[in-house]
């Protein structure tokens, strides 16, 4: 089972940045509000993080180190953000709103070559630590990358707006 | 949260509203950019006076800001509408965006620049389901617009057509977000009285050159509301 992270403060903002994510994973999947989250009880083998809105900063303050506990795991937007502080890199004041160019800057089972995608943040990363792998740039800003070692992967855009397959990738990766 | 909703008066800015209120929001004030041409006021926009009557019917102030055609002239007037809301104890804005970035972007900005919170709950919502939910929760809706598809679903209930407009898919957008048709809501759950239409004209739809839009060559045409009242639900 597919354990859908919410990093929603409002959950009318759930409408917008969870479930589009729950409507393309299909299959057995539960969305989970990230304050909800028992480590102890954590039965799931994939979780993905979602997204939330450009004023919502609440979840920069929570713990995530139950995150640990999964084995596959992707991080969309705000979701990438939280597996940065997770894995200590540092996150740049970068605003980006709208369709962007991505370019696939190394092989990876999610996305190839270049595509354009939503973007809706305003903070990324611009350099990683040594031990994530660059996957995909948008101009100077790290737009996917994945930890090394795990199975840990984040993308700084919204896939569920124009590229649903990333989404549908990660969930055959993590064979659910 | 206080909030603004940008409204048209349609089918997808009432939902979008009534999700703000059911999640506990409390509406500040609705939002209407009302155009200036006459021909954008007259082919996309035909009914723009009734959103009084529509913000009248749910009790909370309208904030009504005119706007030209061109792209910079459509987002000041939105600026200088949210500014407005903002005085009017705004927190946030909600639309009624369902798939086009370029549209939510342009929110997006504007809000983000105004720092306030924007939320699209129909955001990637199938348009279809859409459809059902507005006629299963109640609402009392009629196309007033058409441009693209047949000019006989001019001032149908959008009940009588639900299925119609839902074998679209494929050749055009069924919940109309592609410009195909636009609706007003003349009834719904957050509305204290109903609007009745008593008198209308329709405009535009014959002749062969004029106002052609859409991938079936069909014309544009709109039912103009001339005479309207509010009455009192049962």
């Amino acid at each position: 089972m597919v354990a859908i992270i919410s990093l929603c403060k409002h959950r009318l903002h759930e409408e917008e940045f969870v479930r589009p994510v729950f409507e393309i994973v299909r299959g057995d999947r539960e969305i989970v509000r990230a304050e909800d989250v028992r480590p102890e009880r954590i039965e799931h083998e994939s979780a993905i993080v979602c997204g939330t809105a450009l004023k919502d900063f609440e979840y920069l303050k929570m713990d995530f180190s139950w995150l640990l506990n999964f084995k596959y795991v992707l991080g969309i937007c705000a979701g990438y953000q939280v597996l940065a502080r997770l894995f200590n890199a540092e996150l740049s004041g970068l605003e980006r709103i709208g369709v962007h160019d991505v370019v696939c800057v190394r092989k990876n089972p999610l996305f190839q070559d270049r595509f354009r995608a939503y973007f809706l943040h305003e903070l990324a990363l611009e350099k990683v630590p040594e031990n994530f792998e660059v996957l995909a740039l948008c101009e100077n800003e790290v737009a996917a990358f994945r930890v090394e070692g795990r199975e840990f992967y984040g993308v700084s855009f919204h896939p569920e707006v124009l590229n649903p397959e990333i989404i549908e990738r990660f969930v055959e990766l993590s064979g659910e | 949260m206080r909030l603004c909703v940008l409204y048209s008066g349609g089918k997808d800015s009432n939902l979008a509203l009534l999700k703000a209120v059911e999640s506990g929001h409390e509406i500040a004030c609705l939002l209407s950019l009302k155009p200036v041409s006459a021909e954008s006021e007259v082919f996309h926009f035909p009914n723009v006076e009734l959103t009084e009557m529509q913000a009248e019917a749910i009790g909370v102030p309208l904030i009504s800001v005119e706007c030209g055609d061109r792209e910079d002239e459509s987002l000041k007037a939105l600026r200088e509408g949210l500014e407005r809301a903002k005085e009017l104890g705004a927190e946030g804005v909600v639309t009624g965006a369902i798939r086009s970035t370029y549209q939510a972007s342009r929110f997006q900005r504007v809000c983000y620049s105004l720092d306030l919170w924007c939320f699209n709950p129909l955001w990637l919502r199938d348009e279809v389901s859409i459809l059902r939910e507005v006629v299963e929760r109640g609402f009392e809706t009629v196309i007033v617009r058409v441009a693209g598809i047949d000019r006989r679903f001019l001032g149908a209930n959008l009940k009588n057509v639900l299925r119609e407009l839902s074998e679209m898919r494929g050749y055009a957008n069924p919940a109309g977000e592609g410009g195909e048709y636009e609706t007003l809501v003349l009834d719904m759950p957050l509305f204290r009285k109903k609007i009745v239409i008593e008198e209308f004209e329709v405009v535009g739809g014959t002749g062969e050159s004029e106002g052609v839009r859409g991938a079936m060559g069909v014309m544009d045409a709109v039912m103009v509301v001339k005479k309207a009242r509010l009455v009192p639900k049962r």
